[in-house]
């Protein structure tokens, strides 16, 4: 049984390792060759675990290596555009200025069934608001809705607005993050003086966000919220 | 960029370890068939083959220690079994030990196909 344990703990600790090294991509939508290698190394994975008698090496070289070989591809399809059609595909368009192009459905093998629920996950229901729609190379569908259906935009009221950054997390469970501060342009010194003006103990606060514009958002550990705008 | 980089380097590091754990088993083996051959010898010249039976079983002991490592035990387990028995036919003078020899010969010979990356052993 001991054997087994210290086994899970190096594989999982490998699967750990794997997954960060194929990177952000790998959590957000998969490509067809990383939907294989997930399954693949999910499945390799258990081999080891369950049976004592293959050499932790022998489970863990082939992980290694199609993961390795995952990311030293995903490289090559950056700098190599034939690759990378090759490999992924490329997005296809079904809806093109209104119009449902028939043939393309055809060849994707994406029934009227597929269409209709991929417009409805994006909030549409009927079909005559949509302009224009892509299949992309990873199955999901890109929807741009007709000018007039759309949601209006603060341009398209003439309303002004500001640019800026999201707030960032500057203090995260008592403790300042000094990377996310530099972002804000505050200064720890300046901070400090935020909080003591508020009467606030750094080491009260949970969660406290800010932007460039020096919005300051406190969740405090007692369960309090406050809000204020540094000078 | 890094994790390009980290990858090539984990890429490359298990091409060369896969090459090494070839060659290091092909060798191994190597030496454990002339152990054999050499008993064959001396049974074929009626000498006391207890000496090289004995260096055999601790060649194959080196063996086994580290081929545990990147081999599967079912495939050691077999040629384990018929190696332990050969000191003591040895022995005994035994009329199986060139059986046994043989026997163990043909796993040994099967272990480094298994592990040669040739067409037949990969597919």
């Amino acid at each position: 049984m001991c054997v087994v344990l210290i086994r899970s703990l190096i594989l999982y600790l490998l699967v750990i390792f794997a997954v960060r090294l194929m990177g952000k991509r790998q959590l957000g939508e998969l490509q067809p060759s990383e939907l294989v290698i997930t399954i693949l190394v999910s499945n390799i994975a258990t081999l080891p675990l369950e049976d004592v008698d293959i050499p932790i090496i022998v489970g863990v070289t082939p992980i290694l290596a199609l993961v390795c070989f995952e990311v030293v591809i995903s490289w090559l399809n950056l700098i190599s555009p034939k690759l990378r059609k090759v490999i992924s595909g490329s997005p296809k368009v079904i809806i093109s200025n209104g119009r449902i192009d028939r043939e393309t459905m055809r060849e994707l093998r994406f029934s009227v069934d597929d269409l209709t629920m991929a417009l409805r996950s994006q909030g549409i229901f009927d079909l005559s608001e949509v302009q224009f729609a892509v299949v992309e190379t990873t199955g999901s569908v890109s929807v741009m809705k007709k000018s007039g259906k759309d949601t209006p935009t603060r341009e398209d009221m003439k309303i002004t607005a500001k640019d800026c950054d999201p707030p960032h997390v500057i203090i995260s469970d008592g403790i300042i993050l000094n990377a996310a501060l530099n972002n804000t342009g505050i200064t720890e010194a300046e901070l400090n003086r935020l909080l003591r003006l508020h009467s606030i103990d750094s080491r009260d606060i949970f969660i406290m966000t800010a932007d460039r514009e020096k919005n300051c958002f406190c969740s405090m550990k007692d369960g309090k919220n406050l809000a204020f705008k540094g000078e | 960029m890094t994790r390009v980089k980290i990858s090539a380097l984990i890429l490359a590091s298990l091409i060369g370890m896969s090459i090494f754990a070839s060659v290091w088993v092909n060798e191994k083996c190597s030496r454990l068939i002339d152990c054999m051959d050499r008993i064959e010898q001396e049974i074929q010249e009626g000498k006391d083959t207890t000496v090289s039976a004995r260096e055999l079983e601790k060649e194959w002991t080196d063996f086994r220690k580290t081929a545990s490592v990147m081999i599967r035990n079912d495939k050691l387990t077999e040629p384990e079994r018929v190696a332990g028995r050969i000191t003591l036919l040895a022995q005994q003078g035994s009329q199986d030990l060139p059986s046994a020899v043989e026997e163990l010969r043909h796993m040994t010979r099967q272990l480094m196909h298994g592990e040669t990356p040739k067409l037949t052993s990969v597919l």
